[in-house]
């Protein structure tokens, strides 16, 4: 009875309050970690979407703008949290189209794609400035220690923005969640795969105790 | 040949950030090596992406930053005389190295050391008649 009685109790706080508590969500990191794979995989878990956010593959910069889906919604036993997810395009300090023309494109093509990926990289260091909770994608198959991750990290510190470090694709023989860890110690570093959603739910739990950090 | 250019902190402490920014551009544009005696502060990390990204064109393709710097803990006395050398002349713990993508292939830090992976074409087109090569490849 009490516990039902809590759950309704529940409902309605959410209902009422809802909207007061939708905090940004941006998914942040290098190009290819994984950050559009995990977004889909976050709107296929959450009980409000059913619809994914943009097509992946393998060549870098497949994502060239900001998409953002609005009040997604976590249930954790009992536990809720709305935000909106903003997935941003990965940050690099080198875009060579040539790159791209080694991948199957035309040089038109090529360099099309290279321009976009460059005003990609700028809207996503300017939406720094609008996220209240940041997940950095890192290939755990990959050195974690490159500038652009390290850029990140002190971006947020330095504006005080919560943030998590993701390794992703811990599915993988070469992925290796240790040595993120190692090279960052400070901070608590959860595994994923966030193609075969693995760990999913340690990052949701993690997600709902980092929402009361937001000073909003 | 390689053209390493060094760039004291105190110069570019004494510069505000766009100044900073612009610097290191036309440096790294007229290809040389950049060695900073410190390191950039965060927000500069992420201006000088900003603004490389702003400058990518056909001829130029951006950029690659390595740092080291001491990793280790240190007691409260050492972290107050070095958060007020900070605040006074910058961040001038640790050394930044910044090349041209165009010359620099990969590089690979490590909180202690960093390996600078050349471009072949770019080896093959400076080292030419010298027969050395004492750089890594990639």
């Amino acid at each position: 009875m009490i516990a039902k009685l809590k759950t309704v109790f529940m409902d309605v706080w959410d209902t009422i309050f809802a909207d007061k508590r939708i905090f940004k969500l941006g998914i942040y990191g290098a190009p290819n970690s994984g950050k559009t794979t995990l977004a889909n995989r976050m709107c296929k878990d959450v009980i409000n979407s059913d619809s994914e956010f943009t097509d992946i593959s393998n060549i870098a910069h497949e994502t060239r703008k900001i998409n953002v889906k609005e009040k997604l919604l976590v249930n954790r036993n009992g536990k809720k949290i709305e935000f909106d997810l903003i997935d941003t395009p990965g940050i690099a300090t080198r875009i060579d189209y040539e790159v791209f023309v080694k991948a199957g494109m035309n040089n038109k093509e090529a360099k099309q794609r290279a321009r976009e990926a460059t005003k990609g990289v700028i809207e996503s260091i300017k939406w720094l400035d609008n996220v209240d909770i940041v997940l950095i994608m890192i290939d755990s198959t990959k050195n974690p220690l490159n500038q652009v991750n390290l850029t990140i990290v002190g971006n947020l510190e330095a504006r005080n923005i919560p943030f998590l470090i993701i390794a992703n694709k811990i599915d993988l023989k070469s992925g290796k969640l240790e040595k993120i860890q190692q090279a960052f110690p400070k901070y608590k570093v959860i595994g994923i795969s966030a193609k075969f959603s693995k760990n999913m739910d340690d990052l949701y739990d993690k997600l709902i105790v980092m929402r009361k950090k937001v000073k909003r | 040949m390689l053209k390493f250019k060094y760039l004291s902190n105190k110069k570019l402490s004494s510069m505000n950030s766009k100044g900073r920014m612009e610097e290191i551009l036309k440096l790294i544009k007229e290809e040389n090596i950049i060695l900073i005696d410190g390191r950039l502060n965060s927000i500069d990390e992420a201006n000088l992406i900003r603004e490389t990204m702003n400058s990518i064109n056909d001829e130029f393709n951006g950029l690659e930053i390595g740092i080291v710097h001491d990793n280790h803990e240190h007691n409260l006395i050492t972290r107050i005389k070095h958060n007020i050398a900070k605040i006074l002349i910058g961040e001038s713990t640790g050394l930044t190295i910044i090349g041209p993508a165009k010359i620099i292939s990969e590089l690979k830090q490590n909180p202690e050391s960093i390996e600078i992976y050349f471009h072949k074409d770019y080896i093959n087109k400076y080292s030419k008649g010298t027969g050395k090569n004492n750089i890594k490849k990639k």
